[in-house]
């Protein structure tokens, strides 16, 4: 009987685990597939799968927490999204009862086995979400060396009394590790009842533990706290100091939240008459006082104003501008009687903002302190007090102002005056002295004050300089048509430099672009007269400008003729290009060509227009742009201009050593639009470029188009075969020694030694080249001199890439045999060559005057540009020589060998 | 105590000689308040940086003779030292140098999640400051910070610059004439900011996070406890440090951090909005992590009055003016629909000049014109996006109280506890 109870039991045990079991699985998957969803695409659907999650009840949480790892742990991040989205939902207005659901599980799950990562991952979230009822299932957690941080900041956010019990008991079982936490955490607390509990702990010799339980009391405002704030060891460093007079600021802010005004007022009062080296907390104890408030606020600020430290100076005056009254500003008049000039100034500007105009008349009186920064303090004051109404005392510092200080006066009426003020102070300009003239005049420009240009213009009369310029500029802002004839005369005579700039400025913008008054005025005029009106007619830029300034451009006037080319180059409009090209070809005077072409570039440059206009353009001006400077502009330009014409050009710039690495990255540029038709001209000339391009960003973008378009350019052909000397042969016609030497072909490689000993010669191809990509393996042996000849001639005559390898010698080296000798020396390279082993060389022979690069071992060896001088009597096309040179100690058995050797041809 | 309202009164009764209030400052330069009994003070500041990874090395050339650098990377420290002259001091704890009496100014371009603290920790100390941008983390700490320098009578500015001075980025001009034109009603009012690639301004979203991160070996010269500070401790891997701790919102906010308050000061400041805050915000965003921060779509952040800030992530309103009102609308390089614009601007007078050298701010004891007040609410504007993305819901912010309405989950990201021993 009981055995079959038993069977029963076991069954009925084993099906339930079954079935628990199939629940089981059947909620992970569907949760697992709710949490493949996440993270959410917005802040709508987040709720929504929040709810689907929540909708499946606790154990759905659960899994969720058994599912995710902690932050920074590795792991699918998706649940933590879940469960942050499920947070953010159930903390919302309305959700009380999800809220308590998810709390409750997230619990649970911080009871269960998983990791402290992950538990510190679930505190973190019940932080944001937490009420009362977590508290308990935290509590554990107070005392974890790990877990304490994120546990003790959730009852902290909570708050409250059940949260304070809480943290209070832990602190009496904790450890160590999470005495500071803890008490860190009552810190926030304010609540006289910490006070017993932490009280003992303002006495411990951790300095952590003091201070963080001397801050908790102070928070608390609770008068027994004094006595142990106001405790300060004697020993005390400079910041332990600090913070004790800090803590006992806190005290006594939270004293005043209590109800303890008195204490924390004689607190106050204590720091500040204590002193300090630095004032900042009896700023701070200052701050307070005015907070408290009181009778006697007044009396501090007024005190504090006299203090040596600046800053508790300054605090006083803020706090005095804050409080409201006459009273208050009459007490700071009265203060202005005793106070030195730099107190003064800043009483002054607290009551200019302060906004009390009874504080007028003070600053009237003040504008005629002896003080220049009281003067200046009652201006800004004043200004600011009374705008307008201020006018006579501004007029009156303007009337004693130097050159800085009327420049102060005028930012000052910048911002402050009206219309009206400023027409006062314009018919007063001739009363001030000139710095103040310049200064108004200025300032009238700046704005605009169109009433005012008879005044300005006035002031072009002036003895003074300086005024006469300012108001010269200003008309440029002021002045309209009815000024153009008087402007006109001004300029007519003027040989000021800096006054015919603001004058053609000036004549410019009153003449409403329309030249016809100055083209008739000018017309009348004398040669040397009209130099200063060409720039002007060159910004109208019309055409009867234009007919009128080419027509200078002629005159037999030569500074006529300079200002003239000079006023076409900064035409501001194609229109003037025709007459620009005719004078850059034309036979005027070096200068004059110059200028053109510069002014011709910028135009072209400047309205590009279609780009078969612009090339064109640029290409018949090509030829006289001769400087480097020229031709890059030219180069930059042609670089947008996607057409093969305008390849072709910047191609014939591929040879110009001076400018070749910006024609190859023109190039580059051009073709590379989809559309650009690439026929073998075309790939010709960007693998020219390709050899020409000194950037590697560019050099890729060109082989990658070399590679696409012409592939087969690219390609190297072998020189050797690998079994004999065909190809190849002796040179039969180098003058002195040379016509010796032993060349064979062993294990499919050339191998050269003297022969007879002492005597050498060339193996040269029988094939003539002339730019080319040459690749080879060298191994010499120590010591040897051989060499790579390039172009040779009929007579020996070539570049020798030099392959000396003994004591002293040179490896990639330019020497022109029977010609100069070495045009390029080589100490540095000698250290890269192997011995006994192969050495990998690559040159490259480019152009003529001929461009020669060296690579050994792939490090590039040598980079030199040829002139027509150094290469002088070298043919520009030849064969490739090896050497055996003659001579030489212990070079009887040496051998140079080379194999390996290809050819790219850059034609 | 009844204190002074600040002024919200337009230029055009400023001229009426109407009263004033508020933060106007002085621009008096120091050399025309001399004469007799002035005694200027010794002629150079003296600096301190504290934080000297690459941000940093770039403050040792701002103004004022660098005394002291402090890093809790040796390798930085040194690579610091290295840069500078013997005389100059190395630092492991930020607290050992706010103890010399010799320093007169603090930077601070550590990361985010310091700057609170290092700051009001050198505002007690009776330094001045010149902090890194963002201003603070979050709102609670900002509010703090702010509080400390205003009671402390310190001078306090952000490494941000563009209200008062440079081309405002892709727009193209200076701020000065759209406050102008903002300050003389020419667009009317309110008006509505788009924030946009097309209106000349890059969110930076590759500041994002990493949530495949493992626990990685802590490097020997960092101390990453230190560096951790009051973040909450999480396993190290050096994408959370150095030159990618923006995509964490544990010490940072991504682009928002990194970009905000340059883009967002000026136009706080451009909107006459420097003593208030958005009242509404509202977010459209990916779910972002909770650790690591991503990339968001589109946030809009509303004042009372109905002026608006859009920040247009995803760049959807391409054709958008930069600023817009009933009235008018400028677009890049100034240009507007309002005829003769310029010529407007210029009959208008210009606005109040302020104190824009922040050595000058210092001696003087005037506030610099970004500074811990006006920073401190162009910094929470920034706050209020990041917090609108992480719950990706619209949002209620009281600005007066500086807390959400309604919202207790909000108000828990703005104000976070730190971690022991750390202290505001």
């Amino acid at each position: 009987m009981r055995y079959r109870s038993l069977c029963i039991g076991l069954l009925i045990t084993g099906s339930a685990a079954q079935l628990t079991a199939q629940i089981g699985t059947g909620m992970e998957q569907q949760v697992r597939t709710l949490v493949s969803r996440w993270p959410a695409e917005d802040g709508t659907r987040m709720q929504a799968q929040a709810d689907s999650l929540i909708g499946l009840g606790p154990e759905a949480i659960a899994i969720l927490c058994r599912i995710l790892p902690g932050t920074g742990e590795g792991g699918d991040p998706a649940p933590q999204y879940a469960l942050h989205g499920v947070v953010h939902t159930v903390s919302l207005p309305g959700r009380e009862k999800e809220r308590r659901l998810v709390t409750d599980a997230l619990l649970t799950c911080l009871a269960s086995d998983c990791s402290v990562p992950v538990k510190a991952f679930i505190l973190r979230q019940l932080r944001l979400c937490a009420t009362e009822r977590v508290i308990r299932g935290v509590r554990p957690f107070l005392t974890h060396p790990l877990l304490c941080d994120p546990a003790s900041q959730v009852l902290a956010t909570l708050g409250g009394p059940s949260a304070m019990d809480a943290l209070i008991a832990a602190l009496n079982r904790s450890g160590a590790d999470c005495t500071v936490t803890l008490i860190r955490a009552l810190g926030g607390f304010h609540d006289p009842d910490i006070f017993k509990p932490l009280a003992p702990f303002a006495s411990s010799s951790d300095t952590d533990v003091r201070e963080a339980a001397l801050d908790a009391l102070a928070a608390t405002g609770y008068p027994p706290a004094y006595d142990l704030l106001k405790k300060i060891p004697v020993t005390a460093s400079r910041s332990e100091l600090t913070d004790a007079v800090f803590r006992l600021l806190t005290f006594a802010e939270r004293a005043v939240d209590q109800g303890y005004s008195p204490l924390a007022e004689t607190i106050c009062r204590d720091i500040l008459a204590a002193g300090s080296d630095d004032a900042s907390p009896q700023c701070a104890a200052l701050s307070l006082l005015v907070r408290i408030g009181g009778p006697s606020v007044q009396s501090d600020l007024l005190a504090a104003a006299d203090s040596p430290h600046r800053d508790l100076q300054a605090a006083a005056l803020n706090h005095a501008e804050r409080l409201a009254g006459s009273a208050v500003t009459a007490r700071w008049i009265e203060k202005m009687g005793s106070a030195d000039p730099s107190l003064q100034v800043r009483i002054i500007t607290m009551l200019g903002r302060r906004g009390d105009r009874t504080a007028l008349p003070l600053l009237i009186q003040s504008v005629q302190s002896a003080d220049a920064g009281v003067r200046l303090a009652a201006a800004t004051a004043g200004a600011r007090l009374a705008g307008d109404d201020f006018l006579p005392e501004l007029l009156h510092l303007f009337k004693h102002a130097d050159s800085s200080q009327a420049a102060y006066l005028k930012t000052l009426i910048l911002s402050a005056f009206s219309p009206e003020a400023f027409s006062e102070l314009a018919s007063a300009l001739p009363l001030l002295p000139p710095p103040s003239q310049v200064a108004v005049i200025q300032a009238l420009g700046v704005r605009r004050l169109y009433e005012e240009t008879a005044a300005v213009y006035a002031g072009t009369a002036s003895d003074v300089p300086e005024v006469r310029l300012a108001a010269m500029r200003a008309l440029s802002r002021l002045a309209d048509t009815g000024y153009s004839e008087r402007i006109i005369s001004l300029l007519r005579y003027n040989e000021s430099p800096d006054e015919i700039a603001a004058l053609q400025e000036a004549l410019v913008m009153s003449s409403g672009g329309s030249s016809n008054g100055i083209l008739a005025a000018v017309a009348s005029m004398s040669e040397d007269e009209r130099i200063n009106f060409l720039p002007v007619l060159a910004r109208l830029g019309d055409e009867a400008c234009l007919a009128a300034v080419t027509r200078d451009a002629r005159s037999g006037n030569l500074p006529l003729r300079r200002a003239a080319v000079r006023a076409l180059a900064a035409w501001p409009s194609p229109a003037a290009l025709p007459v620009l090209s005719a004078i850059a070809y034309g036979n005027s005077g070096t200068e004059e060509k110059e200028a053109a072409v510069d002014g011709f570039l910028r135009i072209a440059s400047a309205d590009p227009g279609e780009p078969e206009t612009l090339f064109s353009r640029l290409a018949a001006i090509a030829p006289c742009c001769t400087t480097e400077a020229r031709k890059k502009i030219l180069l930059k330009t042609f670089a947008e201009v996607h057409s093969s014409a305008a390849l072709d050009l910047v191609g014939s710039y591929l040879e110009d050593p001076v400018v070749a690495a910006e024609a190859a990255v023109a190039a580059a540029r051009i073709v590379s639009t989809d559309a650009f038709p690439v026929t073998d001209t075309v790939t010709a000339v960007m693998l020219r470029a390709l050899y020409r391009c000194r950037d590697p960003y560019v050099h890729e973008q060109i082989a990658a188009f070399l590679e696409a378009h012409a592939p087969s350019r690219l390609a190297y052909r072998p020189l050797f075969n690998g079994e004999d000397l065909s190809g190849w042969k002796r040179h039969e016609h180098l003058p002195g020694h040379g016509l010796a030497g032993r060349w064979f072909v062993e294990e499919g490689v050339i191998v050269g030694m003297q022969d007879p000993p002492g005597q050498g010669g060339f193996l040269v191809t029988e094939e003539a080249f002339r730019d080319f990509d040459l690749r080879m393996e060298v191994k010499i042996d120590w010591p040897f001199d051989s060499g790579v000849f390039l172009r040779v001639g009929p007579d020996g005559k070539s570049h020798q890439v030099t392959l000396d390898y003994r004591e002293g010698g040179e490896i990639g080296g330019i020497y022109l045999p029977w010609v100069r000798g070495f045009v390029h020396h080589n100490s540095d390279a000698a250290s890269l060559f192997a011995r006994a082993e192969w050495n990998s060389l690559r040159i490259v022979c480019l152009g003529e005057p001929a461009l020669i690069r060296v690579w050994l071992n792939g490090q590039l060896i040598t980079d030199f540009q040829h002139t027509p001088e150094s290469t002088a009597g070298v043919p520009a096309e030849g064969g490739i020589a090896l050497q055996v040179h003659p001579g030489g100690e212990g070079f009887e058995n040496s051998r140079a060998m080379f194999w390996n050797i290809t050819i790219r041809e850059i034609r | 105590m009844k204190s002074m309202q600040q002024g919200t009164i337009s230029r055009r009764s400023f001229l009426k000689g109407a009263a004033l209030t508020g933060t106007g400052f002085t621009i008096i330069p120091r050399r025309l308040l001399g004469g007799p009994g002035y005694t200027p003070p010794s002629d150079e500041l003296t600096k301190a940086v504290i934080g000297v990874g690459s941000m940093g090395l770039g403050h040792l050339n701002y103004p004022g003779r660098t005394l002291a650098v402090c890093d809790v990377d040796e390798g930085h420290l040194k690579n610091a030292l290295s840069r500078c002259q013997s005389h100059v001091a190395g630092y492991r704890d930020f607290r050992e140098l706010l103890e010399r009496k010799d320093i007169d100014i603090v930077h601070i371009p550590t990361p985010p999640h310091w700057h609170a603290l290092i700051a009001i920790a050198a505002a007690k100390a009776g330094k001045d400051i010149w902090c890194e941008k963002p201003m603070t983390r979050t709102i609670g700490e900002g509010k703090a910070l702010a509080e400390t320098v205003g009671k402390t009578g310190r001078i306090f500015r952000l490494n941000t610059w563009f209200r008062f001075t440079d081309t405002f980025y892709g727009f193209g001009t200076t701020v000065k004439p759209v406050r102008k034109a903002v300050e003389h009603r020419l667009l009317g009012w309110p008006l509505t900011v788009t924030v946009n690639a097309a209106t000349g301004f890059n969110w930076k979203f590759f500041w994002s996070g990493r949530t495949d991160l493992t626990p990685q070996r802590v490097p020997a010269e960092l101390d990453y406890d230190f560096w951790l500070g009051p973040a909450p401790v999480k396993p190290y891997h050096p994408h959370r440090v150095h030159s990618s701790f923006r995509g964490y919102w544990d010490y940072d906010g991504g682009g928002l951090g990194d970009m905000g308050m340059h883009y967002l000061d000026p136009v706080q400041y451009i909107l006459e909005k420097d003593d208030t805050s958005p009242v509404r915000i509202a977010a459209d965003a990916p779910q972002q992590h909770p650790d690591a921060c991503g990339s968001w779509r589109r946030i809009e952040l509303t004042y009372e009055d109905g002026c608006k800030i859009i920040l247009d992530g995803d760049n959807t309103d391409t054709a958008a003016p930069f600023i817009s009102g009933p009235e008018g609308s400028l677009w890049p390089g100034l240009r507007s629909d309002i005829s003769h614009l310029e010529e407007k601007l210029a009959r208008l007078p210009d606005p109040e000049p302020r104190c824009i050298d922040f050595h000058e701010a210092v001696r003087t004891r005037e506030k610099f014109a970004l500074n811990e007040q006006n920073g401190h609410r162009s910094c929470t504007i920034v706050n209020l996006a990041k917090t609108a993305v992480q719950l990706n819901r619209p949002l209620r912010f009281d600005p007066v109280s500086q807390t959400f309405i309604d919202d207790a989950e909000a108000n828990r990201l703005a104000c976070q506890p730190l971690r022991a021993p750390w202290r505001l």
